[in-house]
C-alpha cells in the first residue's frame, strides 16, 4: 500500500503530461507526507545526494562530446566515409544512414540526437534521390537505436550506475549486439533497396586509396572509442574521464585540425549540451528518493523473491521481462524506464542466475524498441516532426526494421554469449 | 512609447533570468575542465589532484539547477504528450495550464524553502579537500529553483518560449 499509492499517482501525473522529473518528485514526496514518519527535509536532501555520484558526471561529458562532434566538423566526414563505404550497394544513402548511426555511436550515445542528427543531414539527401519520406524517416529512427547499444551508450552508464554494475564491462558487452544490429538492418535495407529500385550511390565499389584517404579524415571515429574503451577496460582513467578526454577530443579537432569550430560555434554547443544534460540529470536526481523509498519499503526485494518463487526457469522470466518491457516503452520515456524499473528487476534476475551485465544490454535494448512504436515513441516522434512525415505513414514503414530489432533482441536476450563474450574476455570472468 | 513601470521590472526580471544560461554553461565548461586537468596531473605530472572530484560534484548541483531553469523558460522539460491529446482542445489546455502551473509551483516552491533549510544546516559540513562548506554546494538547489519557478510562472502568462530569439536558432534538443 505504501508503495501502490505513490508509484500510481507517478503513471498518472505522467499521462496527465506533467514533465517527468515532477512526476517522480512529486510521487516521493506523497510518500514522505502521507506514508512515513521521516522529515521531510529528506526529500530535498535526496535530490543533492542524487547528483552526488562521481560516475554520473560521464553523461553531460558524453552528451557534451556528440554534441561537439557535429559542430567540429566530424560527423560530416563520417557522412563522407560512410558514403565510400557503402555508396556501391543498393539503397546507397540508407546504407549510409546506418554506418553513420554506428560510428556515431562510438561518440556520443544518445538515440534521440542521433535521429535528429540524421534526420537533419542524411535525410535531405535521400528526398533528393527519390527516397520516400516514411522510408527515410524508418531507417533513420530504426538506426538511431544502434548508438545507445554500443560504447559509450548513456544509457549503459545509467543501467551501470543505478545497479552498481561495471560500466566497462556493460560498455564491452554492447560491441556485438550493436556490429549485429548494424549488418541486419543493412541486409535489410539491401532487399527492399531492390525491390524498390532505390540505387546505388555509385557505379563501383570505392578503392583501398579511397577508403584509406576517406579513413583519415574519419580517423577520430575509431581512435576515439578504441582510446575510450582500452583506457577504461585497463583502468587508466574512469568512464567520467573519458568523457572528459572525449570532449577535449573533439573541441581540439575542431578547433585546431578541422578549424570549423569558432567561438560562436562553441558557444551555441555548450548551451545545447547544458539543455540536453539538464533534461537527463534532473530526472537521475529526483530518481534517486524514489529508489530510496522504494528499497525501504523493501519493494525490490519483494518483487525478487517473489519472481524467483513463481517463475523457476530463466528462459520465461526472459520473455515475460521482453514483454513487459517493449509495452512500457510505448509509453513512458527511455531513462524512467531504465531508473525506475531496473532496479526492481535486476535483483530477481541476479537471484535467477542472469547475469545482470547481459540483463542490462536486453533491457536497454528492449526499452530502445519501445522508442519506435506509438503512442509515445519518442525517436519516432523526433524524427516524424523533422522529416515532417504523418506517423501512420512512419508506422506501415518502419514495421520491417521492427521485426529486425526484434529478432536482434532475442538472439541478444537468448545466446548470453553475444553480450558476455568480449568482457569475460578481457577481464575475466 | 513610454513602458510602464511593471513593465520595466518584469523586463529587468526577464533578463536576470536569462544569467541562468551564464551559470549552466560556465559550471559545464569548468567541470570538463577541471576532470581534464586531473587526468593530466596525474599522468603527465604525476602530481594527482585530488580536489577535482569533490568541485565538479558541487559544480554539477549548479548545473543541473540552473540548466533546469533554461529548459523551463523554453518549455523544453521532457512530458509525455499522449493522453491530454485526445481530449478536447479545451479541456486539455486548461488541465496543462491550470494542474501543470499549480503542481510545479507548490513542487518548485517546495524546493525553494527546504533547499535553503538544507543549505542553512549544512553549514558545519565541509568537503574533505578544498574545505567548501556543503551549504554552497546545496544553495544550488534553490537558487536555481527560484529561477526556474519565474521561468514556469512567466510561461505560464506568456505562453512557452516567450523569447525565442535567445541564444541560439534552428537547433533540435533532445
Amino acid at each position: 500500500m505504501n508503495v501502490a499509492i505513490p508509484v500510481v499517482l507517478m503513471f498518472a501525473l505522467l499521462l496527465l503530461e506533467v514533465p517527468v522529473p515532477f512526476s517522480i518528485f512529486i510521487s516521493s514526496l506523497s510518500y514522505f507526507l502521507f506514508f512515513s514518519d521521516l522529515p521531510i527535509l529528506i526529500a530535498v536532501q535526496h535530490i543533492g545526494e542524487g547528483l552526488s555520484s562521481y560516475a554520473l558526471l560521464a553523461i553531460p561529458f558524453f552528451i557534451m562530446a556528440g554534441i561537439f562532434m557535429n559542430y567540429s566538423g566530424i560527423s560530416t566526414r563520417l557522412l563522407n566515409f560512410s558514403g565510400i563505404l557503402t555508396g556501391h550497394m543498393k539503397g546507397g544513402l540508407a546504407q549510409v544512414n546506418i554506418v553513420l548511426s554506428t560510428l556515431m555511436g562510438g561518440l556520443s550515445g544518445s538515440n534521440i540526437a542521433d535521429a535528429a542528427m540524421n534526420s537533419k543531414i542524411v535525410v535531405p539527401f535521400m528526398l533528393q534521390r527519390g527516397y520516400s519520406k516514411g522510408f527515410s524517416a524508418a531507417v533513420t529512427a530504426a538506426s538511431s537505436l544502434i548508438t545507445p547499444i554500443i560504447p559509450p551508450g548513456i544509457a549503459l552508464i545509467v543501467y551501470g550506475y543505478i545497479n552498481n554494475v561495471s560500466i566497462g564491462r556493460l560498455f564491452l558487452a554492447g560491441v556485438f549486439p550493436g556490429l549485429f544490429m548494424c549488418v541486419s538492418m543493412m541486409v535489410l535495407v539491401h532487399r527492399l533497396a531492390a525491390k524498390r529500385g532505390y540505387l546505388p550511390e555509385r557505379t563501383k565499389r570505392a578503392s583501398p586509396q579511397e577508403i584509406f584517404s576517406g579513413m583519415q579524415a574519419a580517423a577520430v571515429a575509431f581512435v576515439l572509442p578504441v582510446i575510450i574503451i582500452v583506457g577504461i577496460c585497463f583502468g587508466v582513467f574512469t568512464p567520467t574521464e573519458a568523457g572528459a578526454i572525449a570532449v577535449v577530443f573533439a573541441l581540439l579537432i575542431g578547433a585546431v585540425v578541422y578549424r570549423e569550430l569558432n567561438l560562436r560555434r562553441f558557444r551555441a554547443g555548450l548551451v545545447e549540451s547544458v539543455l540536453a544534460s539538464a533534461n537527463v540529470l534532473l530526472i537521475i536526481a529526483v530518481s534517486y528518493g524514489f529508489s530510496r523509498f522504494l528499497t525501504w519499503e523493501q519493494a525490490p526485494q519483494q518483487m525478487a523473491a517473489f519472481i524467483a518463487d513463481t517463475i523457476e526457469s530463466r528462459i520465461l522470466f526472459l520473455i515475460i521481462v521482453n514483454v513487459v518491457l517493449i509495452v512500457l516503452g510505448m509509453f513512458i520515456e527511455g531513462n524512467a524506464i531504465l531508473i525506475v524499473i531496473s532496479p526492481l528487476l535486476v535483483g530477481a534476475a541476479r537471484a535467477i542466475g542472469i547475469d545482470p551485465v547481459h540483463f542490462g544490454i536486453v533491457f536497454i535494448l528492449n526499452a530502445a524498441i519501445g522508442t519506435l512504436t506509438p503512442p509515445l515513441g519518442t525517436v519516432m516522434f523526433t524524427t516524424c516532426t523533422i522529416i515532417k512525415v504523418p506517423i501512420r505513414e512512419f508506422v506501415k514503414e518502419v514495421a520491417p526494421f521492427w521485426l529486425v530489432l526484434v529478432i536482434s533482441l532475442l538472439l541478444v536476450t537468448f545466446v548470453p554469449q553475444v553480450s558476455l563474450f568480449l568482457p569475460n574476455l578481457v577481464f575475466g570472468r | 512609447m513610454k513602458r510602464s513601470p511593471a513593465r520595466r521590472a518584469i523586463d529587468i526580471l526577464d533578463r536576470i533570468g536569462r544569467c541562468d544560461v551564464v551559470v549552466a554553461s560556465t559550471a559545464m565548461f569548468a567541470i570538463a575542465a577541471i576532470t581534464v586537468w586531473g587526468v593530466f596531473t596525474r599522468y603527465v605530472l604525476v602530481r594527482p589532484t585530488a580536489w577535482v572530484e569533490e568541485l565538479s560534484l558541487g559544480l554539477f548541483v549548479w548545473l543541473t539547477f540552473f540548466g533546469t531553469s533554461i529548459l523551463a523558460r523554453r518549455g523544453e522539460i521532457i512530458a509525455i504528450e499522449f493522453l491530454l491529446q485526445l481530449f478536447p482542445k479545451r479541456l486539455s489546455f486548461v488541465i496543462k495550464k491550470i494542474l501543470t502551473t499549480a503542481l510545479l509551483t507548490a513542487t518548485i516552491g517546495f524546493i525553494i524553502v527546504f533547499g535553503f533549510r538544507l543549505a542553512a544546516l549544512s553549514t558545519q559540513r565541509f568537503t574533505a579537500i578544498l574545505r567548501i562548506p556543503f551549504s554552497v554546494i546545496y544553495a544550488g538547489m534553490p537558487i536555481g529553483a527560484i529561477f526556474t519557478l519565474y521561468h514556469v510562472l512567466r510561461c505560464a502568462v506568456a505562453g512557452p518560449r516567450f523569447y525565442e530569439d535567445d541564444d541560439q536558432q534552428g537547433t533540435v534538443h533532445p
